[in-house]
């Protein structure tokens, strides 16, 4: 009884604190576990009324109270199924509203029910469903996505991006444009060589349609900005609308000292809202900054930077997708003079490292015949000038004059294949060693990477064609 | 490994050194042996033919050589003609006269084959020549000279 007491002083407490708040009360049961453990139902639960709370739609009744409501009531969070005891669990609770649901797996997939109770009526107000294929962690995403539509909202941009992950089409690709970052303390060369690298990484995020440059340029030169000076955030909403584009990419970048400092912001151009807001600050040779601006747009994508990313900014070799870690040319150029062939074989060129070995075994059995013939024809010779310096009679001395000039012709030609198989093994070692090292797994370094891009000079307005040489 | 085909009974070896058949030429022609040791050279006939009676004369240094024999070669003994044979050695000149000769109405040698046996003392080192002199001469059976197309010469090398 002190028990219920306590309760209900817990109750009183918490509506005089929310009288003021307008948003509906809603509490959540933790979703029926329907072919996956029960404990994996109540973490996805959980995940869902952690983000119910971002969405600022509602007012969320304390979990813990509700399990102690449902303690004093007999009943176990995932037994109450029915509306009718939602309804009456919310009662208690003086929630206007309770959400329950229930997480299935049929095979391969998972589904997810989710629906908020009227309180008051008994009746579903919104009912949301949602069906998963892959590993039960991706539900993670949709039990997030699920808690904004079930209070009757759209999911954030990264929320649903996130959710498309690498199987995202075109059509769920997000349609931004990226404004010079604001150079604070480094040149505005520096600056817009950043704001480039930082596009041209979106870009590769495979996760939105950048709005060409030029395109930018003309709208702003007609609405009589400059890119620096349209760093409000009217200003580049107003341009995005322009463009037709959902996003814009602000931000700027920062010298204090020996530290930088990067912010950036995409905000929707039709709520003006910021969508994400990140920055990072980073110390070193303003080289670095490029690293650091490459993964910032992987994040600000509401995605995770490539391993080669990260282990750039570590300083450690940067990963290759399909090169194992620590490959490198002089390793295959090491390989093949060591045994000809395997330096392509440790670059993962098969065919071409079994060719080339291939080949040179081809030619040493070639060579090692030769020798074998030289072999025998030096031992005719040899034995055929012995009998021809022991003979005494004049035709036996010119039969065997001619056996010995002929196993010395073949001495000598046997002797000619053998070089020319040796030269040809030296030229094919030789070939493949300098194979090896041009094609080798080259490390994605800075010094790696050298080419031609294609570029946008602001004061110029107009593309242009850069060839880059590392020189590190 | 380059093969040395310089047996002296060859014929295009000797053709090599313009000696052509028919032809009279020592073998080995060519020896290497330490002073005070004896050196045994063969006299041989090449491809000569029908030749019934033969004087061959050979010149030596007489100052790094002496004769110690000469014997009847394997070619006369071994014919049935059974020709005489004989010899003359003059120290002081330096010369062996070698004569055979077959008698009656036997036909002459013909072929190749070794006349004689010279066994010689080397008294001094150094580079010895021993050469078969233009006197050497053949005939047939009708004492006709048979023209010879080459005289061989032999070279010692004493240390």
């Amino acid at each position: 009884m002190v028990r219920f007491s306590k309760i209900y002083i817990l109750l009183f407490i918490c509506s005089i604190l929310n009288a003021q708040d307008t948003r509906p009360s809603v509490a959540i049961l933790d979703f029926e576990a329907k072919g996956i453990p029960t404990y994996e139902a109540e973490t996805l639960t959980e995940r869902l009324r952690s983000e119910i709370a971002n969405t600022n739609a509602i007012r969320l009744t304390d979990r813990k109270l509700l399990e102690k409501i449902l303690q004093e009531q007999g009943l176990q969070q995932s037994g109450c199924t029915t509306d009718e005891c939602a309804a009456e669990v919310g009662q208690l609770l003086g929630a206007q509203f309770i959400i329950s649901g229930s997480i299935g797996k049929l095979g391969s997939s998972f589904t997810v029910d989710v629906k908020m109770v009227s309180v008051t009526t008994g009746a579903a107000e919104r009912a949301k469903a949602v069906t998963h294929k892959g590993d039960i962690v991706g539900l993670l995403i949709e039990m997030e996505i699920l808690a904004w539509e079930i209070v009757g909202l759209k999911a954030p941009q990264e929320l649903l991006l996130k959710r498309g992950g690498d199987e995202i089409d075109s059509e769920d690709k997000v349609t931004l444009a990226v404004l010079d970052f604001e150079a604070r303390g480094i040149s505005i060369l520096e600056s817009q060589t950043l704001t480039d690298r930082f596009s041209t990484e979106i870009g590769n995020t495979d996760k939105a349609i950048l709005v060409d440059r030029n395109a930018m340029g003309e709208i702003m030169q007609e609405q009589g900005y400059t890119e620096a000076e349209c760093s409000s955030e009217e200003c580049a909403a107003e341009v995005g609308a322009m463009l037709g584009v959902q996003f814009m990419v602000s931000g700027a970048i920062g010298k204090l000292g020996d530290t930088y400092t990067i912010d950036a912001k995409m905000f929707s151009v039709q709520t003006g809202a910021a969508e994400k807001t990140i920055n990072t600050t980073y110390s070193g040779k303003v080289d670095g900054l490029i690293t650091e601006i490459e993964i910032l747009a992987w994040e600000i994508m509401g995605l995770k930077a490539p391993k080669k990313l990260l282990n750039r900014r570590r300083g450690g070799n940067p990963q290759v997708s399909n090169v194992p870690r620590g490959k490198g040319r002089f390793g295959a150029m090491i390989r093949s003079m060591v045994v000809p062939g395997w330096g392509q074989l440790y670059s993962d060129r098969k065919l071409m490292g079994w060719s080339i070995l291939g080949g040179e075994l081809a030619i040493s059995a070639l060579a090692f015949s030769a020798y074998s013939s030289y072999s025998t024809a030096n031992s005719d010779v040899v034995a055929f000038n012995q009998q021809y310096n022991n003979a005494t009679d004049p035709a036996q001395i010119a039969d065997l004059r001619s056996k010995t000039l002929q196993a010395e012709a073949d001495q000598i030609s046997s002797n000619d294949q053998m070089t020319t198989m040796i030269y040809a093994a030296g030229g094919l070692w030789a070939i493949n060693v300098v194979h090896a090292f041009l094609t080798g797994p080259k490390s994605d370094t800075a010094s790696g990477k050298s080419g031609f891009d294609l570029v946008y000079h602001p004061q110029m307005f107009q593309p242009q064609l850069k060839f880059f040489i590392a020189l590190d | 490994m380059e093969a040395e085909l310089k047996n002296p009974l060859d014929v295009e070896y000797n053709n090599s050194k313009g000696i052509n058949p028919p032809a009279f030429i020592f073998s080995p022609d060519e020896v290497t042996t330490s002073s005070g040791s004896n050196v045994t050279l063969k006299v041989n006939a090449l491809e000569v033919s029908n030749v019934a009676g033969a004087h061959i004369q050979i010149k030596y240094d007489q100052n790094k050589l002496s004769v110690n024999s000469v014997s009847q070669g394997d070619w006369l003994i071994d014919t049935s003609q059974n020709p005489v044979f004989f010899y003359e050695d003059d120290p002081l000149a330096g010369l062996i006269d070698i004569f055979y000769s077959i008698l009656g109405e036997s036909e002459g040698l013909s072929g190749t084959g070794v006349v004689a046996f010279i066994v010689f003392n080397i008294s001094a080192p150094g580079q010895i020549n021993i050469q078969l002199t233009s006197t050497t001469r053949i005939v047939d059976k009708e004492n006709q000279e048979i023209q010879l197309n080459g005289l061989g010469e032999a070279l010692i090398n004493a240390q």
